[in-house]
């Protein structure tokens, strides 16, 4: 727990739901003016969370959409930051939260790679070295130099997933996002991140798939309404949850 | 071991609710290598497909510069200094256009980008600042496109020329600091989009681009020169047509001007870059 890879303390955060997130400048000397305060209740998305994902571990994470499962994701991966807790990541982290979030339909293959992979924090250098690897592994040959906006979806989350797991991360965080490809891709993807979780990379895999999750994690915890209602071994923690959807069903 | 501990310094992170950040200019050169894929990214998407390519950053000062001495020397026939008109609006329209392509480049950044702010982490502003250093390069061709208009109208060169390197420091400055504030603004209010060319046109004549800054009347003066493109265009003309040092008082207010926005713009962004994800 000490040096465990993801570490997350007791974290809450909050969400105003009904708000107009963003808005105009009208809207908010209105309120101003009225006195108003903001319309909706705010929704917890986290309460209190605590995990830990060792080195080395594959920690799934179920529940219902709008249980916070990709907010904690979020909060992992620091793009929002919680109300009050704390999060300590031991390494680079690697997100397949959203493959390919980061390309430019313009841009070549090789173009976005370079971009990409900068994002999520590699050095072109680095990226230049390893092109050929990259290319490798999504299938790309003879495309790297096509504008991305001519590729199939597939060609496009085969490039996402490649730049991702190459930065050889210590810390990956997955969401729901390898449905996208083929068969034989998703094999090679759940390979690619066993070979990662053997070289001892942290895993935190969110998924509606659950025989994926009772797969592939060694841990699994449910999430609802922000709060971790359940943990233990995967096959567990998925029995009781498919338990639970149909006792509510019933 | 000390791999490991090496790698976690370079890569691993704490956050903690309720606190900023620290170390984000450090974060920021860690990832510079990032702001270069920005910029590049912005290079090549703009020229892609643009038959004229390039040349694009020259057409538009040049075409404002035409359109300027039609209307203020041919039919208003305005009292430079007896410089010729085309020469002393093209000082000013250099600096201008930098001032005016960066900000309103950069202040969409982050909207644009919405898919990319909410979901992967990276020092945010990266995204407005690579806007700023791909317009830079526009303004690098300028300045010598500008060099060439001095000489082609005989304007004696002195060693004043150099003073056009702080100049333009604080017309960077103040551009940074422009778009920063800008783009976070944005963020929260959608109402920057609409105000920006107002803005932007009020600040074109409100600096004396095409004008001289002596027909600003002298009570006016000392708020003229609290906007930091006042020393700026005033004091390229100083150094190049006159061939004499900028006018200390306005420069180093100008400067003075600069240096603050540019700090407290980057203090609130990195304040409200916490939100950004939530409400992008």
């Amino acid at each position: 727990m000490a040096n465990a890879a993801i570490a997350v303390q007791d974290c809450s955060k909050r969400y105003q739901r009904g708000a107009a997130a963003y808005g105009s400048l009208r809207d908010t000397l209105t309120r101003l003016v009225r006195g108003g305060r903001v319309p909706g209740e705010p929704v917890q998305a986290l309460d209190e969370v605590s995990l830990a994902v060792e080195q080395g571990e594959i920690v799934g994470v179920v529940g219902d959409n709008g249980a916070g499962k990709s907010t904690l994701l979020k909060v992992v991966a620091r793009i929002t930051p919680p109300d009050s807790g704390r999060v300590v990541v031991r390494g680079r982290l690697s997100s397949l939260i959203e493959i390919g979030a980061g390309f430019h339909p313009e841009l070549t293959g090789r173009e976005n790679v370079l971009l990409h992979g900068s994002i999520l924090g590699l050095t072109r250098r680095d990226l230049r070295a390893s092109l050929g690897a990259i290319t490798d592994f999504a299938g790309l040959d003879g495309a790297i130099d096509t504008p991305v906006k001519y590729f199939s979806t597939g060609m496009y989350a085969r490039l996402g997933f490649a730049v991702a797991v190459h930065a050889d991360p210590r810390v990956l965080l997955v969401d729901e996002v390898l449905s996208v490809g083929d068969l034989g891709f998703r094999e090679a993807c759940y390979e690619r991140i066993r070979a990662l979780q053997a070289g001892g990379t942290a895993i935190l895999f969110v998924s509606h798939d659950l025989p994926a999750v009772a797969a592939l994690c060694d841990r699994a915890l449910r999430l609802a309404a922000g709060r971790v209602v359940d943990q233990g071994a995967p096959e567990a923690v998925v029995a009781a949850y498919r338990a639970a959807g149909e006792a509510e069903s019933r | 071991m000390s791999a490991t501990a090496e790698g976690y310094r370079q890569s691993g992170y704490v956050v903690e609710g309720g606190r900023r950040d620290r170390g984000r200019l450090r974060a920021l050169w860690q990832r510079r290598g990032l702001l270069w894929s920005f910029t590049l990214r912005e290079l090549q998407v703009r020229y892609r497909q643009a038959a004229l390519g390039f040349a694009w950053a020259l057409l538009q000062p040049a075409a404002l510069t035409l359109i300027t001495t039609l209307v203020f020397h041919t039919f208003l026939r305005i009292d430079v200094g007896g410089f010729p008109y085309p020469v002393f609006v093209f000082t000013g329209l250099v600096a201008w256009t930098f001032f005016h392509t960066a900000v309103s480049g950069a202040v969409p950044t982050l909207v644009n980008n919405a898919g990319l702010v909410r979901k992967i982490w990276f020092p945010r502003e990266a995204l407005p600042l690579a806007t700023v250093l791909a317009v830079g390069l526009d303004l690098l061709a300028a300045l010598v496109c500008w060099l060439v208009v001095l000489l082609a109208f005989d304007v004696p060169l002195t060693l004043h020329l150099l003073w056009t390197v702080p100049l333009l420091a604080i017309l960077v400055a103040f551009t940074t600091a422009c778009a920063l504030l800008g783009a976070a603004i944005n963020v929260r209010f959608r109402d920057v989009k609409h105000a920006l060319p107002l803005v932007l046109q009020v600040f074109f004549f409100a600096t004396p681009i095409v004008y001289p800054f002596t027909l600003v009347p002298e009570a006016w003066r000392h708020v003229a020169a609290l906007n930091p493109l006042t020393a700026v265009v005033a004091g390229l003309r100083a150094a190049s047509l006159h061939g004499q040092a900028p006018d200390l008082a306005v420069t180093a207010i100008g400067a003075a001007v600069a240096a603050v926005l540019l700090v407290l713009s980057y203090a609130s962004f990195t304040r409200a870059d916490r939100r950004f994800a939530d409400i992008v």
